[in-house]
């Protein structure tokens, strides 16, 4: 059984190491640094098929994806696997709670857990935990993202789980105790303040503890409990740890580059900011499972009140990309997705997508840039981004996109562009990406196919 | 068959009698009798439409409130208006109502957005070194908790704050920061997140408190919680009585604070609270912007108002030809023809521009969408999903030249026709309206059609030439207003109506009847049931 190596361990001595990815082996028996990742990615509210699939190089292993809204993935095509006609079944804006699931019910409500929850619970089932079981990233998604059309990330009783949305907040989770200076960490207002958030979280667990007994529920009422109860000691299992006060973090200057960067950043930066913060997470083996949500899908008012939705406070596009200079995209991530390509609102849509790729690619890079053994990090990780749909102006299931990016341990040919001819359903993707985690068998959605995308081959 | 089929065909006898789909419907007397068949009598009315004879009492003690009542919960508390920003919590939207129990859970999501709405309270009151009023100690801390709980804080809680007071002034927060986050933390005490109805003594039926009563009272008539002199009117007894719990509804139901819940109710039950993030084409439709949205909404509370002011019956508020704004709205009132008071070519809520553009498209009318909605939410009539079926029959909207001519097909198509024989003549009603409510004669050019015939139901809406007729049918239908009913009964209790709440349902279906279809009637008829008076007994009752 590998033992987490603690962050200060890894800073001394570096990541680099003897890396050997033998096939045969169960990967589980793996050194920590060689454990496989995995990020899933959601971009909300369909694809746009025509902007999104290269017309040319299916099946025949040469497609370019230039001029698509994949364009940002051409340098690492070779390490991407596209499927055209994925199917995903049912009303596109009710996808949210299932498309990550082994869940069938919508309404805001899943079966089950979200894929990512369960390669985190298979790695702690291993004794291979990480000092963070897993981070859920919110880019541009409105307030705490608890509403059921913007976090796909569901718990083990499928309730949804909060996402970050404060890169500062990430990065102060994630490296506070290691960056900065003593002084900065452990001054009294920082002090307060997490003796403040303890403090509160506490109060409300025993509160709960409290009215339970008092009330003598039943047990129905009780799991309404139970799962508050739950919700909080989630909770503060992501408050920041207490830091070191006795000596500077010592972290790379990358780091604190990195911790420069993330204060005040303009939502411009955050989708790669955040992908920064995955990939360091990752280098230091803090967690090894991420998600990545962008946006939001649907529906734009909640309670009657309309939400402070994404991207039309801050996107400006110019010559189909975003550009700071460039004009104010003044509407809702969902509202775009309604609109003809040959239209204004068609062409933001494009440049809003292309640059929430654009974070995705950057995440890639940043990985393969990173050296294990023979191979890099990317190979040791698997991202797999999909959509509620393809089409998201008339809802359609057909031609939603599914996108494989990194090694996949092997179990799945890259740098392919496969139209499977007939409807593959999205749970295929699901079951064959759980697979090379080596979950045990679940059955995801309602597809009445749940083969793995293998038979393909 | 899908399982929201199976509900709705199971849950809605007249669902079942389907004239339209499934052939005729005999005659309710001896075949031989010549002649239509007298209407049957109001008791048979009711017992047609909620035929279920076994009534069970609610089965919960725990109602979560929804973030829009804590939020109202804690600015009544307070005293004073809170900049909640986008923190807010997440209420399962179930069928229409944000308010389902079924979905009301406090998972992490919820739990961190608890935490950002206490963040929100504590940022008020942080300089504010009177604390509201409260005095920023631990006493002022007790009356605040007291007034979250609807009368009364329990003592471990109290015990609880005062205890979170301490440490955040011994860890340095001055005093007002210190009883703001204090008071930041009871949103999240459960006496104030949840209303709980223990009961008095445990019985097989279980009478709530008349602190609850009070407390349920508020919610069922105003959605907001019970304000002092409420709660001190039950203190002092005047809630003892079920004459004395009708009599104090009847009041409420005169306060304004009942037109403002029964508005909130009526944009969920039709979909027009989502008019604020309704957006258009700004090719197609350039006013559409928010200054007009505003504008729609304010001819939506005034046409309630109204309403209410007059006869204040559902028949009214699905038909009248009076109250539409004609003047103030001229760029969507363009096409309509007005005649004295009346908008010919309107009729009732449904027909109003900005509940017609609530949940249109940006571009199109999504007429099936808009069809389908009106049959669920005025018929209880709830049609599945297309699933896993073949669209190549439909033509492309850019090949067809109306609605009629792309959907007519799928009357005939046998996977598609058990539906669209029900949602195509509501359709193509409806397409003399355009995505941003206004009427029209034609599209593309083409005249439309917007003739039908709906033959379903105990008392079906018929033959119509337009949506007027149409909608003047279906105000009169007893399946419209048995349907309302029921929409009220999920909306005010929180729950999926079922068989099991047939006979509350027709108890309350009589009197409003007999009230001529007075809203609030409806309304005072839930309180005075025993429905809302007591509860069923449950394992953990002490």
């Amino acid at each position: 059984m590998t033992r987490p190596l603690h962050r200060r361990d890894l800073l001394r001595y570096g990541t680099a190491a003897t890396f050997l990815f033998p096939v045969l082996r169960s990967r589980w028996a793996l050194a920590a640094t060689e454990l496989p990742r995995y990020v899933q990615v959601y971009i909300p509210n369909g694809c746009r098929p025509s902007q999104f699939y290269p017309d040319r190089g299916r099946d025949d292993g040469d497609f370019d994806l230039s001029g698509t809204i994949l364009e940002p993935l051409n340098p690492l095509r070779s390490k991407t696997t596209l499927f055209r006609n994925v199917f995903t079944d049912g009303n596109i804006h009710g996808m949210v709670p299932r498309i990550f699931t082994n869940g069938t019910n919508q309404n805001g409500r899943s079966d089950g857990p979200s894929l990512d929850w369960m390669v985190a619970d298979q790695l702690a089932s291993r004794g291979l935990g990480t000092p963070f079981r897993a981070l859920h990233i919110g880019v541009d998604t409105p307030y705490p993202a608890s509403g059921r059309q913007v976090t796909p990330v569901r718990n083990a009783s499928g309730q949804p789980q909060p996402l970050e949305t404060d890169p500062q907040r990430v990065f102060d989770r994630l490296f506070s105790d290691l960056t900065g200076s003593v002084d900065a960490r452990c001054s009294d207002e920082a002090r307060r303040g997490r003796a403040a958030e303890r403090s509160v979280l506490d109060a409300h667990r025993s509160e709960i503890s409290s009215a339970r007994a008092q009330l003598g529920l039943d047990p129905a009422e009780l799991r309404v409990l139970d799962e508050y109860e739950s919700g909080v000691r989630e909770l503060e299992m992501r408050l920041a740890p207490e830091p070191n006060c006795e000596q500077d973090g010592g972290a790379p200057p990358e780091i604190e580059a990195l911790g420069a960067a993330v204060r005040g950043a303009p939502k411009a930066e955050h989708g790669r900011l955040m992908a920064d913060l995955i990939a360091w997470a990752f280098r230091l083996d803090l967690t090894r499972v991420a998600s990545l949500n962008f946006f939001s899908e649907g529906g734009d008012t909640d309670g009657g009140k309309r939400r402070n939705i994404d991207i039309a406070s801050w996107f400006r596009y110019r010559d189909g990309d975003y550009h700071p200079q460039g004009e104010t995209v003044d509407t809702f991530h969902h509202h775009l997705s309604h609109f003809g390509d040959d239209s204004r609102e068609g062409r933001w849509h494009v440049a809003v997508n292309r640059w929430a790729v654009g974070a995705v690619a950057h995440l890639a890079a940043h990985l393969e840039a990173v050296s294990i053994g023979a191979g890099s990090l990317l190979d040791a990780s698997t991202i797999l981004y999909m959509s509620s749909g393809g089409d998201g102006d008339r809802h359609q299931g057909s031609h939603s996109p599914a996108v494989l990016i990194g090694g996949a341990h092997g179990t799945i040919p890259m740098g392919v562009y496969r139209d499977p001819g007939s409807r593959v359903y999205h749970g295929s993707v699901l079951r064959s990406v759980a697979d090379s985690f080596e979950l045990p068998g679940n059955d995801f959605g309602s597809n009445p196919d749940r083969r793995p995308i293998q038979r393909l081959w | 068959m899908s399982q929201r089929l199976k509900r709705g065909c199971f849950r809605d006898r007249f669902a079942l009698v389907v004239l339209g789909v499934c052939g005729c419907v005999g005659p309710l007397t001896e075949p031989e009798v010549p002649g239509p068949p007298p209407p049957p009598s109001a008791e048979a009315r009711a017992s047609l439409v909620f035929p279920g004879e076994d009534a069970s009492l609610a089965p919960r003690r725990l109602w979560r409130l929804t973030s829009s009542q804590l939020e109202a919960q804690v600015e009544a508390a307070l005293g004073t208006i809170i900049n909640w920003g986008d923190a807010r919590l997440f209420d399962a939207v179930d069928e229409a109502y944000a308010n389902h129990q079924s979905g009301m859970s406090m998972p992490g999501a919820n739990v961190h957005a608890l935490l950002e709405m206490g963040d929100r309270v504590a940022e008020a009151l942080a300089e504010d070194e009177a604390c509201a009023g409260f005095g920023c100690d631990e006493a002022g801390l007790e009356v605040l908790l007291h007034r979250l709980h609807r009368g009364r804080a329990p003592d471990a809680t109290i015990e609880r704050g005062r205890a979170l007071l301490q440490r955040l002034e011994a860890a340095g927060f001055p005093a007002p920061e210190a009883f703001g986050r204090a008071a930041g933390w009871s949103l999240g005490a459960v006496g104030v997140l949840f209303r709980t109805e223990v009961g008095a003594a445990p019985a097989e039926r279980v009478v709530l408190t008349p602190l609850e009563q009070a407390s349920g009272l508020a919610y069922l008539l105003w959605g907001e919680g019970p304000p002092e002199d409420l709660i001190r009117a039950a203190q002092n007894g005047a809630l003892d009585s079920p004459e004395e719990v009708e009599a104090k509804a009847r009041e409420m139901a005169r306060d304004p604070r009942f037109a403002r819940h029964l508005g909130r109710f009526l944009a969920q039950w039709l979909g027009y609270e989502h008019l604020d993030g309704a957006t258009k084409s700004s090719e197609l439709f350039p006013f559409f912007d928010d200054d007009h949205r505003r504008r729609l909404q304010v001819e939506i509370d005034a046409f309630v108002a109204r309403v209410l002011e007059g006869d204040g019956s559902l028949v009214t508020l699905l038909s009248t030809q009076e109250g539409f704004q004609t003047s103030e709205l001229p760029e969507t009132y363009a096409g309509d023809e007005v005649e004295g008071g009346r908008t010919l070519t309107r009729a009732g809520l449904v027909l109003l521009p900005g509940v017609l553009a609530a949940r249109s498209g940006s571009q199109t009318t999504k007429s099936m969408t808009r069809a389908a909605r009106i049959l669920e939410r005025l018929f209880c009539i709830h049609l599945p999903e297309p699933d896993n079926v073949d669209l190549s029959v439909l033509p492309d909207p850019d090949e067809a030249n109306s609605e009629r001519e792309r959907f007519e097909v799928l009357a005939e198509t046998p996977s598609c026709s058990g539906c669209h024989r029900l949602l195509n003549p509501v359709a193509f009603a409806f397409e003399r309206y355009d995505p941003a409510g206004r009427y029209r004669k034609t599209t593309e050019g083409e005249a439309i059609d917007p003739s039908g015939e709906l033959g379903l139901g105990v008392e079906p809406v018929g033959s119509f030439s337009d949506a007027v007729e149409f909608m003047t049918a279906a105000a009169s239908s007893v399946d419209v207003q048995a349907c309302f009913v029921r929409q009220a009964f999920g909306f005010s209790f929180g729950l999926h109506p079922g068989p099991e709440h047939d006979p509350w349902m027709r108890e309350a279906f009589s009197a409003f009847e007999d009230a001529g279809y007075a809203l609030e009637e409806l309304f005072v008829a839930f309180a005075r049931s025993n429905f809302f008076r007591f509860r069923g007994r449950l394992e953990g009752d002490r």
